[in-house]
């Protein structure tokens, strides 16, 4: 009896503690605890003092919340390349600025022109603008950033791709000359890119490389305040800003990796601006009326690369085969929940030069005749390596892929790596990869880098992680006309034609475009979802 | 027992050695490597060569564990590879949000799991009992990715009582805690029911109640603390695994914990972030468990240390 009523009570006592410590009505607007840094600390050490903090309730002279899945590795352009683009886009400029299709606009650089010799540029700079440090920005600067990027010790992750450009010049402090080793003329696609954005030579001499990726200085709308690891970055608008002061005073960028609590973030109005929502809840989210949800087209395709220098996949009847037994539209409205869209070309989604072309429609009957003829009348066994967790769905169209595959004879088996092991098995040489595919997400902001890295033969056989083997001479002529004239025309009909051959090659298996995500809450506006995935909060207000 | 004490950390240095030796063995052995994946999918050859000659990765591997150990052994663990951050600082920025994990888990476990195991013991074969039992058999069951989304589905979204994640207040570390204590108050109820029901029958109980003590005494005093001896054992491993392996609550909350550093890094093959987490978890997992055999010697009077 005593035993009861004292363990009873015990659990009376427990329960009766827990519940009093929830308050019974919602909490009021809290404070932000990222108040209390005002300064950006000097050394990266000090960072070790700031507290995670609380998420901030949606208020208007609260901090801007904006959160998304990836957690930056470094705040210095030409190395933190990954997907954390909002953040460098606050604290950056380029020379040359794009509107929200990736075309080219002015920038940092007024204008800009190329001599009759088709390699020596002139770039005007805007005169007036300021890094974060009160430093200028001028010729000097943009000379110093470029051959940071260009020097192999810096370790930019793009540096190949700027090797077009052979010499940056300093005319005046406010003309640059840049001289390219052959026609380049997407040059200003090249510097409008985020590895192109302008940092504070100042703060890069003082700092080094890596203690500036973890206290960015740019010309950007607002100011790095403080970084604590894996929970959130603190930027202050830059009240100087060359384009404006920003409306908001601050933003609070929160790194919440799982998709279900991004969405409970926006839906419990703690979050502002949530990116990649997961299409399994966007039906939910579509009906919650204090919320505008963004589907916009990215610049990204998800396809299936093989490994062609051997058979079955250097056989063309063989992968048109491949392509022709996959339902896409299943795959994007069933799977996907409609976020996507049937893939229709070989380019990039919604860049210029890329051509629609009519899709591989779904026909397992045709894919079993193109197999027969290919000489595989029972089809034959290959092998599908990736990593599953990327992007929301992966795991699912993989599969669905696998089961179309099967479906048509061609006996896919599926092996999941992680991120490492599938960057160490795609540089294998492929004649050892003989039958082997891959699951790859393949995004560019411009045609001519698209194609030539992944179809030109030079580039799909050299040691790296494009080595698929494909190899069509002509493809590879026309790419190289493409980049040999600056008319606008004559360089459309190039890629189409090139896009066209391969295409019909089936180089690869094309699946879908994706779209990107975007929930806010009722109120915030003035966010610029790009196709990069990345968003624009300068003019953001709420 | 200061000899004892001083003994058992003498032995955790070779411990703690074959550890490191064997972190860094599997980490080289797993396919992949930082410098590939640092340069990025545009990177050439020349350019991964250069990142691996900036960072040592490409020097023989007795050489860079030898560089690794000599800078540990002079307090230095190193810097990210990712980050450029020293070791310690992504470490010891990550603590404090672990360590309320693992402390609040393990008191709910602690409280609720004891209490409901002695009343589950006590009132054997009862409904509470069995009731009691598969509350605890869905509580082991339970996903705790699932468990946690639902937490916050309802007590977030819905009832706007708690924050959906984030640490550093007490109102941020409730769902979280209850999450991850869930699986971890069932093994502890089971463990204590099934201790105590086995002390419960022992003779010296059968001395107590007949010399006339109050049940409430004889539970308590003389059954609980003898029975205490396996769930401490218990909650020693389920201590050690809260501190490192609480990743998924972690990762559903939002919590920048030493969980999330150690797959994070371990995904990106940031290797001293890597072997300096598991040192520092070996580390603690060795002082937890020497803590767990303190407290035997207190519980059990039998248990002396020479």
């Amino acid at each position: 009896m005593r035993v009861t009523s004292l363990s009873t009570a015990l659990l009376l006592l427990v329960v009766g503690v827990t519940t009093a410590c929830a308050p019974s009505s919602p909490p009021a607007g809290q404070p932000s605890q990222s108040g209390q840094t005002a300064q950006p600390a000097q050394t990266a050490q000090s960072n070790q003092g700031a507290q995670p903090t609380k998420m901030a309730s949606t208020d208007s002279s609260k901090p801007l919340v904006f959160v998304d899945s990836n957690e930056p590795s470094s705040l210095y352009p030409p190395v933190g390349t990954g997907p954390f683009g909002t953040v460098e886009y606050a604290l950056f400029d380029t020379l040359v600025n794009h509107n929200d299709k990736m075309e080219p606009m002015p920038g940092l650089a007024q204008s800009w022109e190329v001599a009759s010799d088709k390699v020596t540029w002139t770039f005007k700079l805007k005169s007036g603008v300021k890094f974060h440090d009160g430093t200028d920005f001028n010729a000097d600067a943009v000379k110093y950033n470029i051959e940071m990027i260009l020097d192999p010790k810096t370790g930019a992750g793009r540096r190949s791709v700027y090797t077009v450009i052979k010499s940056v010049d300093v005319v005046d402090p406010l003309t640059v000359k840049i001289t390219t080793t052959d026609a380049f003329p997407d040059l200003p696609f090249l510097l409008l890119d985020r590895s192109a954005m302008m940092c504070s030579p100042t703060a890069l001499k003082k700092a080094g490389v890596s203690d500036f990726g973890l206290q960015p200085v740019g010309t950007g709308p607002f100011k790095f305040v403080e970084w604590v690891p894996n929970d959130h970055i603190t930027l202050d608008a830059n009240p100087d800003y060359w384009q404006g002061k920003p409306k908001v005073s601050r933003i609070t960028y929160k790194v919440v990796p799982e998709a279900g609590a991004r969405t409970a973030a926006l839906r419990a109005g703690e979050a502002d601006i949530v990116l990649n929502i997961s299409p399994n809840d966007l039906d939910a989210l579509k009906k919650d009326s204090n919320l505008d949800i963004l589907q916009k087209d990215s610049m990204s395709q998800v396809t299936s690369e093989m490994r062609q220098t051997q058979k079955p996949f250097s056989d063309p009847k063989v992968r048109q085969a491949m392509n022709y037994a996959i339902d896409r539209k299943s795959i994007v409205n069933d799977i996907m929940h409609g976020v996507g869209r049937v893939a229709d070309s070989p380019g990039p989604p919604n860049v210029w030069g890329s051509v629609n072309l009519p899709p591989y429609d779904y026909n397992p009957a045709k894919a079993k005749q193109l197999l027969t003829e290919a000489g595989y009348p029972n089809g034959f066994d290959g092998n599908l390596f990736y990593v599953a967790g990327r992007w929301a769905g992966d795991d699912q169209v993989t599969q669905a892929m696998q089961a179309y595959w099967v479906a048509v004879g061609i006996n896919i088996k599926l092996q999941k790596v992680d991120n490492a092991g599938l960057d160490e098995m795609l540089s294998r040489d492929p004649d050892t990869m003989a039958g082997w595919t891959t699951m790859q997400i393949r995004t560019s902001t411009y045609i001519d880098y698209h194609l030539y890295r992944l179809f030109n033969s030079e580039a799909s056989h050299m040691k790296g992680f494009q080595r698929s083997g494909y190899t069509n001479t002509k493809v590879d002529e026309l790419l190289a006309k493409g980049r040999s004239t600056f008319d606008l025309t004559e360089r459309k009909k190039y890629y189409e034609d090139a896009q066209k051959l391969i295409w019909d090659d089936a180089a690869f298996i094309w699946v879908f475009a994706q779209q990107n995500l975007l929930g806010a809450r009722k109120g915030v506006g003035g966010y610029e979802l790009l196709p990069t995935g990345d968003v624009r909060l300068f003019n953001a207000a709420k | 027992m200061f000899r004892y004490i001083v003994r058992r950390l003498l032995y955790a240095v070779p411990v703690m050695l074959v550890v490191s030796i064997i972190v860094f063995g599997i980490l080289h052995i797993a396919p992949g490597d930082p410098a590939t994946m640092l340069a990025g999918e545009d990177a050439r050859p020349e350019d991964v060569a250069a990142i691996k000659a900036k960072y040592g990765l490409d020097q023989p591997l007795y050489v860079q564990y030898g560089v690794w150990l000599a800078d540990v052994l002079h307090g230095d663990l190193g810097k990210s590879l990712v980050t450029r951050r020293a070791v310690l600082a992504e470490v010891t920025a990550r603590m404090p949000a672990t360590a309320e994990l693992a402390i609040a888990s393990l008191l709910v476990a602690v409280t609720v799991g004891m209490i409901v195991g002695v009343i589950s013991a006590t009132r054997q074969y009862s409904l509470m009992d069995h009731g009691i039992m598969i509350v605890a058999l869905l509580g082991v069951s339970v996903p705790v990715f699932w468990l946690g989304l639902m937490l916050i589905l309802l007590f977030s979204v819905e009832l706007h009582w708690f924050p959906t994640g984030g640490a550093g207040t007490f109102m941020q570390l409730v769902l979280p805690a209850l999450t991850l204590g869930a699986s971890s108050t069932a093994i502890i109820a089971r463990m204590t029911r099934s201790s105590m029901l086995e002390v419960v029958r022992q003779d010296y109980i059968r001395t107590a109640r007949s010399k006339g003590l109050k049940e409430r005494v004889v539970t308590i005093r003389h059954a609980l603390k003898n029975a205490l001896i396996p769930v401490v054992t218990v909650v020693g491993i389920e201590f050690g695994y809260l501190l490192g392996g609480a990743v998924i609550t972690e990762t559903v909350f939002a919590r920048p914990g030493l969980g999330r550093l150690l797959v994070s890094s371990i995904t990106s093959r940031d290797f001293p972030v890597v072997q300096g987490t598991l040192m520092l978890l070996a580390g603690s997992f060795v002082l937890v468990n020497l803590l767990v055999d303190i407290v035997y010697g207190y519980l059990d009077p039998r248990i002396r240390y020479e």
